[in-house]
């Protein structure tokens, strides 16, 4: 008769860190904005007119935090975001950002150390919305 | 330390006597002073610029106040005075001199504040206690506006017996001067009734043969009825909490103290009783550890109206009552010091045994106590600027030196007479925009009022909420300079605050993305002309990746909260190791702290309880006292920055879960691995050698490689040595040869975390090689040991944290040393990887 046990040891109740929340679709699109949207390279403010958007619809939100929410395109991290509805988030890139056709994408944590993919990589590839250039 | 029974110890009594501390500070003006540590029922005498002008007075008992000795003529600055003291036929010698100052010179805003403590006051009490004063001031109470009661030559924390007794809706307050110059008045304090019914009574324990007696368990105010075998021996009025009582005649065991309290008439508490215990049954007292070189030793736990006596070598060197003891001479590594304690001819059965650590500091003054002034707050709104393309407004809470508490209360007009104040601006971080995240420092603010600092607090709440990015950083920081250029004009312009600002002294204080946002806001385009920002305390800070390089041009303090469930990878310490300052860089590396509880309006624990947790209260306490210890003393150049070296510690606070690094910008660096010329060579250039280890130099840190592992994440590189079979050295040679006397060597270390929590710590030995050859070796659990890694079960991390070596440790100061060479030894059975950096010659 099997048993239970399979030789385990008590379950360490400390919780690994807490998730990030799933990822259900990341849709990007290329947009010329009226007025320059500010970037940062290695600490370095620079503005672009040329914007990659990255909109992502999410399992559940992110709480608000000193940490925020990270994309991964590929290997490609996007920090800039703001929430654009429940569940909802809009990534901004430079437009010359190089993210490949169909990658894979992920959600990570920004803000602390270098952000890294938390959520399965592979199982959701990115979507160019229809008005993309791409 | 441990208990050995005395009865094993051939201990040598001789006729030394510890000269009795006087009080000190002492001021001008004063008519009465305070001698202290005593034996109980000892004679005193006391010396004025060379003359005894009073001898023989009985001082009683030590404790709680110590003896107060009224002089006939007030003193004047420039007096010495000193004590001595007479028991059982034996004189002591002189205490150590205090010379008599103005009270300006410590106190240019004349006398601190008084305190009501304990608070609160209750209807019908009959006593009320008063900290904060200078000895020998006049303290008086007021209720509504009338006085209540009046002390002439007060202790620090005087008891006032007040007439009538408190009534309901009173607002009192103490007020106090000294040398005819006034303080300003106390905090309000409103009576607020009593739970009745008042709680029994409790004591102390009691032993045979004491003459005092220690009732607990008191209400503030009451008075309280004590009766020995059912005989009335008095009533008392008192402050609470604990009340000694000095006796007639001394207790026999088996005697039955009892006591009752009451705020009313006819209100009693039930009895409180006590059996006196016998003599076989008077422990050892209890001292705080020693750190060699100490010339006193500090009882934390000893019987009431008892008399210590402390042995070196099993010969005396001490008697006093306590709690303070002056030894006959600084002890010395190697000495083994015993202490035990009397009541009349009852020796404690045990004695206390105790050698001295190389590095043991001891608690001294509270840096976030210095209570100075009332504290006025006020909202501010400077209107609205435009900050990445987003109209924001520059709004916020101040708190600031005051005529008296409130809000809207003028600014102190003694203080800005004498001249401008040092500015710290604060900024909070990212938080539910509907909660006003930038209210919940008042507890900083307010404790840096009281000192004489404005303490401003930036509403960044606009920029609050789900957005991410670098960007959000530069904003918050553009928005701090908002606010100083706003006041700068409030300065320049203003009301409440026309000239009294000192934007030559200003410091920043910023928590979470704020903490990154103060990293970059002296550097940023938007940071006013004619601002000096001195200083930088970064608290939990992000990293977005708005900071540029090394943050240089300001002293630096980061704290890092180990248990940390936001900014889990504690990016301040990239920020320390990358700073450059003028003088000096600080870093806390805080055991059990979570990110959010520095923040009263931020109410979730963030690592879910998942890790341990200090409570917030212990949060708060680290923040203020190491906070106003750095502020102090860059801002006010006041003599606090022993707390963040580690030379002392902050009461009341888990200093034992504080984990320091500190770097001076001065100091000379053997080696701190940064100038790429392999672990062969130091940074002196000079060539380095490995015996039965195997170190290399890694970047401590998460990006670059090499790294040694992915437990680091400061932004340095340092070394990892690695033990062998045998123990191993690392040399590391000195040319010209150095001379060490009088200095201390300082290293950078940390158990290099590898997949499981050690059972237990490790440590190393630290070597000094003599021009003749000879090796000298000093043992890491001497000078505080090296701290085990917190245990976060997913991201535990080698943090860093400096342990310093004292020469004196390496034995007698007699003999000059002068090195060629140091060497670290892994030394343990247990010895695992340790991680080096910053070694350095101190002094």
């Amino acid at each position: 008769m099997a048993t239970q046990d399979g030789g385990s040891g008590p379950e360490d109740t400390r919780k690994q860190r807490p998730a990030v929340p799933g990822i259900r679709s990341a849709v990007a699109r290329r947009v010329r904005y009226p007025k320059p949207r500010r970037f940062f390279t290695a600490g370095r403010e620079h503005t672009e007119v040329d914007v990659l958007e990255v909109d992502v619809e999410t399992d559940a939100d992110f709480p608000i935090a000193g940490t925020g929410p990270a994309l991964f395109v590929g290997d490609v991290a996007l920090i800039d975001s703001e929430r654009v509805g429940e569940r909802r988030y809009r990534f901004f890139a430079p437009a010359s950002t190089p993210l490949a056709k169909d990658a894979s994408v992920a959600l990570g944590r920004a803000g602390s150390g270098i952000p890294r993919p938390e959520t399965p990589r592979g199982l959701l590839r990115l979507e160019w919305s229809a008005d993309g250039s791409r | 330390m441990r208990d050995v029974p005395t009865g094993s110890l051939k201990l040598e009594d001789t006729a030394f006597l510890s000269p009795p501390p006087v009080g000190a500070p002492l001021y001008q003006g004063a008519h009465a002073l305070f001698v202290h540590g005593f034996n109980p029922g000892a004679t005193l005498d006391l010396e004025r610029n060379g003359v005894i002008v009073l001898m023989g007075v009985p001082g009683g008992f030590p404790q709680p106040l110590g003896a107060r000795l009224h002089l006939s003529a007030p003193l004047v600055a420039g007096d010495v005075v000193r004590a001595r003291q007479q028991a059982h036929g034996v004189t002591s010698g002189w205490s150590p001199s205090v010379t008599v100052r103005k009270h300006t010179q410590d106190h240019p805003d004349g006398p601190p504040r008084p305190r009501i403590d304990p608070v609160p006051v209750h209807p019908g009490g009959s006593r009320t206690g008063v900290a904060n004063l200078l000895t020998g001031s006049t303290v008086w109470l007021t209720a509504n506006a009338t006085e209540l009661a009046r002390v002439q030559d007060a202790a620090p924390r005087q008891g006032l017996d007040v007439t009538p007794d408190h009534r309901p809706w009173q607002q009192v307050r103490a007020w106090a001067h000294l040398d005819g110059d006034p303080s300003p008045p106390s905090p309000v304090q409103d009576t607020v009734a009593a739970p009745l019914p008042l709680p029994r009574p409790g004591f102390s324990l009691a032993y045979e043969g004491t003459r005092q007696v220690q009732v607990t368990n008191l209400v503030n105010g009451a008075r309280f009825e004590l009766s020995l075998n059912g005989a009335f021996q008095g009533t008392w009025r008192t402050w609470g909490d604990a009340h000694r009582v000095d006796l007639p005649a001394p207790l026999a065991a088996g005697d039955l103290l009892s006591a009752v309290q009451w705020l009313s008439p006819g209100w009693e508490s039930q009895p409180g009783e006590l059996q006196v215990w016998s003599c076989g049954q008077l422990p050892a007292p209890q001292a705080e550890p020693l750190q060699c070189g100490d010339t006193s030793i500090t009882l934390t736990m000893m019987a009431t109206g008892a008399t210590v006596k402390v042995y070196r070598n099993l010969v005396k060197a001490g008697e006093g009552g306590g709690p303070v003891v002056l030894l006959d001479a600084p002890v010395e590594h190697g000495d083994v010091i015993h202490v035990v304690q009397t009541l009349g001819t009852c020796v404690s059965q045990s004695a206390q045994q105790l050698t001295c650590l190389c590095v043991a500091p001891h608690v001294t003054s509270d840096p976030s106590g210095l209570d100075l002034f009332p504290v006025g707050q006020v909202d501010y709104d400077g209107g609205t600027t435009s900050i990445g393309g987003q109209t924001l407004h520059i709004r916020g809470t101040v708190f600031y030196p005051a005529q008296d508490d409130g809000g809207d209360a003028p600014f102190n007009k003694r203080r800005g007479k004498r001249g401008p104040v040092p500015l710290v601006f604060m900024a909070h971080g990212n938080h539910a925009p509907t909660d006003p995240s930038h209210l919940g420092y008042d507890y900083f603010q307010q404790a840096l009022a009281r000192m004489g600092f404005v303490a401003v607090s930036v509403d960044c709440n606009e920029l609050n909420g789900w957005t991410g990015g670098p960007g959000n950083i530069t904003d918050r920081a553009d928005l701090i300079n908002a606010s100083i250029a706003h006041f700068q004009r409030l300065n320049a312009v203003g009301q409440r605050f026309a000239g009294v600002l000192d934007f030559d002294k200003v410091g920043l204080m910023g928590h979470s993305r704020g903490g990154e946002a103060v990293v970059i806001a002296p550097s940023r385009p938007s940071r006013p002309r004619a601002v000096n920002i001195r200083c930088v305390l970064s608290l939990a800070p992000t990293d977005w990746g708005a900071t540029q390089g090394a943050l240089e041009g300001c002293e630096f303090l980061t704290l890092l909260p180990a248990a940390d469930g936001d900014v889990f990878e504690n990016d301040g310490a990239k920020y320390y190791d990358r700073c450059r300052p003028p003088k000096f860089k600080s870093q806390l590396y805080v055991h059990n702290a979570c990110h959010n509880f520095f923040n009263r309006r931020w109410l979730e624990n963030d690592n879910g309880g998942n890790l341990p947790t200090m409570d917030r209260s212990a949060h708060e306490r680290v923040l203020l006292t190491y906070g106003c210890a750095f502020f102090r003393s860059v801002l006010a150049g006041h003599d606090t920055l022993g707390f963040l070296v580690g030379t002392e510690l902050p009461p009341a606070t888990l200093t034992f879960l504080v984990h320091l690094s500190f770097k001076w910008s001065a100091g000379m660096t053997v080696d701190d691995h940064e100038q790429g010329n392999t672990i062969a060579k130091n940074s002196l250039g000079r060539p380095t050698t490995q015996m039965g280890l195997v170190a290399g130099e890694y970047r401590f840190n998460q990006a670059m490689a090499p790294q040694y592992n992915d437990s680091f994440y400061g932004d340095s590189i340092g070394m990892v040595a690695e033990p062998e079979a045998a123990p191993g050295t690392f040399r590391s040679q000195l040319e010209p040869p150095v001379t060490l006397s009088g200095k201390e060597l300082w290293i950078r270390v940390a158990d290099v975390f590898i997949e499981d929590m050690p059972p237990a710590k490790t440590g190393f030995q630290l070597g000094i090689e003599l021009t003749d050859g000879t090796v000298e070796w000093i043992d890491s659990d001497a000078v505080g040991g090296v701290p085990l890694p917190f245990d976060t079960v997913f991201l535990t991390k080698s943090m860093l944290s400096t342990l310093r070596f004292p020469i004196r440790c390496f034995g007698s100061s007699k003999i000059l040393r002068v090195a060629r060479a140091l060497h670290l030894k892994l030394n343990r059975e247990n010895a695992r990887p340790l991680a080096f950096d910053d070694l350095q010659v101190i002094g």
